[in-house]
């Protein structure tokens, strides 16, 4: 018991002595680092992304051909032989790329 | 405005993201929160300082999360102790013992100082050093802030029970490695 209240007067000793620390140079450092730290706020940002959006999706729009582009889409198709080997091979080459990737990052 | 209390000078710097408001609440709780860590990293003071620094700055940028509920110090103490983890856990990760690094300190800092009245919290910070982190940030709340083992318990984020057991814990520790310390030694 007496030992106990040895470890607690040992801490009151300390309470009643703690030294008060300066806040000069510390609490200035915090200001700074609080005004560097400060990051843009996601409403701001995000908006200044969806004005850039839209300007960029205007211009592109006044510029694009589109009319040309729909021209250009062909209206009759025919598969042949050729065509049926080429889709094969891309779709096998696609499958490869897939396992490939699959078992890359099992590994 | 120094006299405003801790709830006013919150809301005018969430409001209107006032520094010289956050100003004040720094120099309110700055010594105590510095001493505090001081005596949780063995008195190595620029340690100590660092957290203290990122303690506050986490304080700023979560602000608007305070509710309220707990005394504004106690949930600057919570910031502040998850920060002393998260430092502890990753010195721990990188291999750098964390009583390396304080007792370097500690040696840097002894031709500094020497002064008999520093002692007495130099050796207590010394002899926590003993302890887990847990058992030091609730011995040191609860024998030198005087903390309720309620109020220890939302600091710490532990159950009443948990809190207990660390502080009787680490008055054993504490109660071998103190037992001959007398003041007279020192001078």
């Amino acid at each position: 018991m007496k030992q106990s209240a040895d470890i607690e007067n040992l801490f009151s000793q300390a309470r009643n002595s703690e030294p008060y620390l300066t806040n000069r140079r510390f609490g200035k450092r915090v200001l700074t680092l609080i005004n560097i730290k400060e990051p843009v706020p996601f409403w701001k940002e995000a908006s200044i992304e969806m004005l850039g959006a839209f300007v960029g999706g205007a211009l592109a729009y006044s510029f694009f051909p589109l009319t040309d582009l729909v021209s250009s889409i062909p209206t009759k198709f025919v598969i042949g032989p050729m065509a049926l080997l080429s889709i094969a091979g891309g779709f096998s080459f696609l499958c490869g790329i897939g396992y490939w990737t699959a078992d890359r990052g099992r590994l | 405005m120094l006299s405003a209390t801790d709830q006013a000078l919150i809301d005018r710097v969430v409001t209107t993201n006032c520094h010289d408001s956050f100003g004040i609440l720094v120099e309110r709780y700055q010594s105590d929160l510095r001493y505090s860590l001081r005596q949780m990293t063995g008195w190595n003071e620029a340690l100590a300082d660092d957290l203290a620094q990122e303690t506050f700055i986490q304080v700023f940028k979560s602000l608007k999360s305070y509710k309220g509920t707990a005394k504004f110090s106690s949930w600057l103490y919570r910031i502040a102790y998850n920060q002393m983890v998260s430092h502890f856990r990753l010195a721990r990760n990188r291999e750098v013992s964390a009583s390396d690094e304080l007792l370097t300190s500690q040696l840097e800092q002894m031709d500094s100082s020497t002064t008999s009245e520093l002692d007495l919290h130099r050796d207590l910070a010394e002899a926590m050093k003993a302890l887990p982190t847990n058992q030091r940030m609730a011995i040191h709340l609860h024998l030198h802030r005087q903390l309720t083992h309620a109020e220890i318990t939302t600091i710490m984020g532990i159950p009443l029970g948990t809190v207990k057991t660390l502080i009787n814990r680490g008055k054993n520790t504490l109660r071998g490695l103190l037992s001959s310390w007398s003041p007279e030694d020192k001078l």
